[in-house]
């Protein structure tokens, strides 16, 4: 009875000592692991520096929800390309291409990916066509639409120039020039690398690989 | 030859046989010009697709294209990479005008009947100098 005491004392402290070992190793493992910083090495798109932030972009996808670049986009190696569905040559090759690369590579590196297609022509690309044409190429392919004033705030961010519309044949037969590049952000949301128009799918299927791997 | 061998060998033969033949583009003469590496990308929707070819001028003088079109499309126009529409396309006397992809294109809107790879699309082109000409450009899935 008179060394109970001391003995349940004892066993106290111990238990509060493991009590807050354990609770200092949770709180160390749940801690964000310090973010490793991106090695865009060895790339076929050229680098950008600084890299790019992934811009602020509130727009509605294809199936009428409101998508929110930055918070859907979380964690994945993100591509994202400006064009029009009228677009008859930068923009099916660009997609065309991406989704040609995508097709070589493993389900482990695909679901890491997420490609997304921003219209500047909102007025002729509806969800229906924009979805449509998407599907041609690839239908896990995030298709988004806004408000002009939204794409040119985006466009701003990114620091690309801004879209222009030409004048075809009539007022319904315009083209709109817009960039032809895609960025492609790694999972710390930055774009590091940047695609102009002519990279082979082979380098596509490269680089893909080495942004999910080194994200 | 082992019999699985054979089969492989016929399934082969059998798959590409059912595969429509892509004829290839043969270079085009017409006056002092020649027109080659012409191909056409297949329309995803019928609002439009892009044609693409190469036109060497051999004379000693320039020559333009005043006109093009295509009967399956309603509007047939050229276009810099900046999507911005060229009134002329002037092939410079010893020189050469290149169409291709990212680059100068022919854009073609409005298809009746989109043409699908492995197709000829004909376009027709009326220069200046040379007169009419009338390419059947061999249709390719893009990507490919």
């Amino acid at each position: 009875m008179f060394f109970a005491r001391p003995s349940r004392i004892d066993r106290l402290a111990r238990l509060a000592l493991r009590t807050v070992s354990l609770a200092l190793a949770l709180a160390l493992a749940c801690r964000p692991a310090a973010p490793k910083p991106f090695n865009p090495d060895g790339l076929s798109g050229p680098q950008i520096v600084p890299p790019l932030p992934k811009p602020e972009l509130v727009l509605t996808s294809t199936d009428g929800r409101q998508f929110d670049l930055k918070k859907e986009t979380e964690g994945y190696v993100t591509l994202l390309f400006f064009g029009y569905t009228n677009c008859p040559d930068v923009c099916p090759v660009h997609m065309a291409n991406i989704a040609g690369a995508m097709k070589r590579l493993g389900p482990e590196i695909t679901n890491r990916i997420k490609v997304v297609f921003v219209t500047v022509d909102p007025a002729r690309d509806t969800p229906e066509v924009m979805r449509t044409w998407l599907d041609h190429f690839d239908p896990s392919f995030i298709g988004l639409r806004g408000d002009s004033a939204s794409i040119a705030s985006a466009f701003t961010q990114l620091r690309l120039g801004q879209t222009v519309h030409e004048p075809g044949a009539d007022t319904t037969s315009y083209t709109v020039g817009h960039a032809a590049i895609v960025l492609a952000f790694s999972t710390d949301n930055l774009a590091h690398v940047v695609y102009p128009f002519g990279i082979r799918q082979a380098d596509w299927s490269k680089d893909l690989t080495l942004l999910v791997k080194r994200s | 030859m082992t019999r699985s061998r054979c089969a492989a060998i016929t399934a082969v033969l059998l798959l590409g046989g059912c595969r429509k033949p892509v004829p290839p583009f043969a270079s085009v003469v017409v006056g002092d010009l020649r027109i080659d590496h012409g191909f056409a990308f297949e329309p995803i929707t019928a609002a439009s697709g892009a044609a693409y070819f190469r036109i060497h001028n051999n004379g000693t003088v320039p020559d333009t294209v005043l006109e093009a079109s295509s009967p399956t499309a309603r509007s047939a126009s050229f276009h810099g990479s900046s999507m911005a529409q060229l009134d002329v396309l002037e092939i410079p006397p010893g020189g050469e005008v290149e169409l291709k992809p990212g680059a100068t294109h022919l854009m073609l809107t409005n298809f009746g009947n989109p043409p699908r790879a492995g197709d000829s699309l004909p376009v027709t082109l009326k220069f200046a100098r040379a007169g009419v000409v009338t390419l059947q450009l061999p249709v390719r899935r893009y990507g490919q």
